[in-house]
């Protein structure tokens, strides 16, 4: 768990962060979203005393961060920033050892744990480990900069609009992995981005800010239903609640009874977004829920609208 | 001509703007390879023109009676005969028969077999004229020995320095022509092989700059050895103090700023008025530092210089390692700190060898300049090549000159030679990818 109290960060005449309390909880996806220049970045940089700030204290597990020294702090929390910021004279599986480097791993546990992590983000050991930073995509990159910042199973990640500077559908892709690899780890991670669509998808709470103070912290749902200002309703505006729809698949809903007529098909798979899409788009009334090449239900407009409410 | 071909044969095959567009690329860039192999021609071309006048018109050698007296200068043609006129068609051939002056559209590949292979002979067509011209001068010059006194000498005019550098723009536009490595090499060893196995043969003893050397042997190897402790012993101490401080200038503004500014005033002050300087604040430390006096530090000798030198070199190094690690990828530099690096640690594993190539090129630079600085020492008795070079400009002979010179210049070419091919393995693989950089 992390706390932040009272947390306060001046630069120059700008408070970036302005007595920011908090708390995360463990396991959770955290999403620090914002316009830019609302102080996320130097909220989530605080945590590893990459900034250090004039007032306030932040806990992890109950501990002051100022505890231990600096560098040790940030052996213990991973670290993944847009710019990956890969070493280019080094490896890649060189690059994702730097932690277990510096905690003085034995070279068998290293290299094991290289083959490992490179699994875990989908990339070939083989192929990937003796490869050169610059041999690589943009997603490749990104997704060794996420094998390097879980290198030594550090139980928070903190990662600062990891997947800001990839095209859109390697960054779909990654969101959708990440998500599934968050979901196996349980990770604590503090994820910031100020991409609404990557905020709703991702994080299991939101943490809205503006101008170095918090707006609203909440689930995305909750967010969607009940946004306490209405800068919130503002900042994300008429889409979020298709974006909340493309939060829940067809397997999250309770099956209506098998359509009469013919009617689209869809797969448990499908998110609800694109059940909507697909009635408008057929015209039609209700979908058939199909499993293996056979009908098990259907749902109607009505059954999706309310039950989404409801699941919320 | 070659633009004018370059947009029909673009609107030729654009019948569809896709199809266009697809083609454009390809096109340009084999036609920037015509350019540029029609470009290596010229300079061949005008090596060539340039090495048949040196040879043809310009005074190629004298024979002079004593060291002093100025001798009757002769061209290569007048003076060697067949053999200079076999080396003037040599050197003819060796500058015309790059293919893409004589075809237009020559266009056989990035570099093509043809032309690839003419840089090759073209190169060992230019050593041949080379090797001919000095084996002959120094048969001649053995030739005129005979029936002189020991003063007499046979010296090089200015048509043979014309010479030498058209062999370069010739050699130059070889080697850029010539596909394979082994095949470049051969290019430039051939004739410096030649060189010294002429040398080895004593077919060049009679010539007036090796009749200097032979004479002043005994005092050659002491002031070569001399000249390179100051060369190295100059380099090392900037290397030692100079990425420290490079790398501290780095960290903070203020010592950027006083390190920097610094070290530029000490490059403002001329090399001779800095020795001067040095002159009487050493005397009078070693006056008053009996253990200053004990190491051989006085007002005069090799300290002055040696610091001087010093003080001249650091300020490439530092530089380059200042700029080096500005220069750095900050992102790189923010995951090296956020994963738990300490200063030390990301210097070492990070900064320093990132900024490596950079590094080595200013201390590629201060080696460079240390070698030719060291002349300086002659005139503070500190030795060196130099004092062979004023000699020679008292007792007015050129070739003297030369023996100091020409072990300087070849020095100062060997070790940026040398440290280039280094700087350019270790750049290998280190270039950020601009797509990793991000932001």
């Amino acid at each position: 768990m992390i706390e932040l109290r009272n947390v306060t960060k001046r630069f120059e005449d700008t408070i970036a962060v302005d007595g920011v309390s908090l708390t995360i909880p463990d396991g959770e996806l955290t999403i620090v979203l914002g316009p830019s220049g609302c102080g996320k970045t130097t909220l989530l940089r605080a945590i590893n005393r990459m900034v250090k700030i004039d007032a306030g204290e932040v806990l992890i597990d109950g501990r002051s961060i100022t505890s231990v020294a600096p560098e040790e702090l940030r052996r213990h929390i991973g670290y993944a920033i847009q710019s990956v910021g890969l070493f280019p004279h080094m490896s890649v599986g060189r690059n994702i050892a730097t932690v277990p480097r510096l905690l003085r791993w034995d070279n068998v546990r290293i290299e094991k744990r290289v083959a490992e992590l490179l699994d875990l983000v989908g990339l070939d050991p083989a192929t990937y480990t003796q490869k050169r930073p610059h041999e690589l995509s943009g997603g490749e990159a990104q997704r060794v900069g996420v094998a390097r910042a879980l290198a030594a199973d550090p139980p928070v990640l903190l990662m600062d609009e990891p997947f800001g500077a990839l095209d859109p559908i390697s960054r779909e892709r990654l969101q959708r992995e990440f998500a599934d690899l968050h979901r196996r780890l349980a990770k604590t991670v503090v994820f910031v981005t100020h991409d609404i669509e990557e905020a709703v998808i991702l994080g299991d709470r939101i943490v809205l800010m503006r101008d170095g103070r918090i707006v609203q912290v909440a689930a995305p749902e909750e967010m969607w239903l009940k946004p306490d200002q209405q800068f919130v309703r503002d900042f994300f505006g008429a889409e979020f609640g298709l974006r909340i729809l493309s939060r829940h698949r067809v397997s999250d809903l309770v099956p209506g009874p098998m359509p009469a007529g013919e009617a689209p098909h869809v797969s448990p798979e499908t998110n609800l977004r694109d059940v909507l899409a697909l009635m408008v788009l057929e015209s039609a009334e209700q979908v058939a829920v199909v499993v293996d090449g056979y009908v098990t239900g259907g749902l109607t407009f009505c059954e999706v609208v309310t039950q989404v409410r409801r699941a919320s | 001509m070659d633009s004018s071909n370059r947009l029909s044969g673009t609107s030729e095959s654009g019948t569809s703007e896709s199809a266009g567009t697809e083609q454009t690329p390809p096109a340009r860039a084999r036609s920037t390879q015509v350019v540029s192999g029609r470009a290596n021609a010229v300079i061949s071309a005008t090596g060539g023109f340039i090495a048949a006048v040196a040879l043809g018109f310009a005074p190629f050698f004298s024979f002079r009676p004593n060291r002093i007296v100025e001798g009757e200068p002769v061209s290569a043609i007048v003076g060697l005969g067949t053999a200079g006129y076999v080396a003037l068609i040599l050197i003819l051939l060796a500058g015309f028969a790059a293919p893409p002056l004589w075809h237009r559209g020559h266009r056989a590949g990035p570099r093509g077999r043809l032309r690839g292979l003419s840089g090759l002979v073209r190169g060992l067509l230019a050593s041949a004229a080379l090797l001919l011209l000095l084996a002959q001068t120094g048969r001649a010059a053995s030739e005129f020995a005979t029936g002189q006194s020991q003063a007499a000498r046979t010296s090089f005019g200015w048509g043979f320095y014309l010479f030498l550098f058209a062999l370069f723009l010739l050699y130059y536009a070889a080697s850029a022509d010539t596909t394979s490595r082994s095949g470049r090499l051969l290019i430039w060893v051939v004739p410096i092989l030649g060189v010294v196995l002429l040398a080895a043969f004593g077919a060049l003893n009679e010539l007036g700059i090796v009749r200097e050397w032979s004479l002043t042997r005994s005092s050659f190897a002491p002031a070569l050895t001399r000249h390179l402790f100051y060369a190295l012993g100059a380099t090392i101490g900037a290397i030692v103090f100079g990425i420290p401080l490079g790398v501290w200038a780095a960290r903070s503004r203020r010592a950027e700023t006083i390190i920097m500014g610094g070290l530029s005033l000490g490059q403002v002050l001329p090399v001779l008025a800095f020795v001067g300087i040095m002159i009487p604040i050493l005397a009078s430390l070693s006056d008053r530092v009996p253990p200053l006096e004990a190491l051989g530090i006085s007002g005069i000798g090799w300290a002055p210089v040696m610091i001087v030198l010093f003080i001249y070199a650091l300020f490439p190094v530092t530089r380059n390692t200042l700029v080096a690690i500005q220069q750095l990828d900050p992102g790189v530099l923010d995951s090296a700190k956020g994963m738990g690096m300490g200063r030390l640690r990301s210097l070492k594993e990070v900064e320093l060898p990132l900024a490596f190539p950079v590094v080595l090129a200013g201390i590629r630079i201060a080696l460079v300049q240390s070698t030719a600085g060291a002349i300086i020492a002659a005139f503070v008795g500190g030795g060196g090549l130099g004092t062979i070079m004023f000699m020679g400009i008292e007792q007015t002979s050129m070739d003297l000159v030369l023996v100091g010179v020409v072990p300087i210049v070849a020095l100062a070419l060997f070790f940026d030679t040398l440290i280039r091919s280094v700087e350019r393995l270790s750049a290998r693989g280190r270039s950020v990818d601009p797509d990793l950089s991000g932001a």
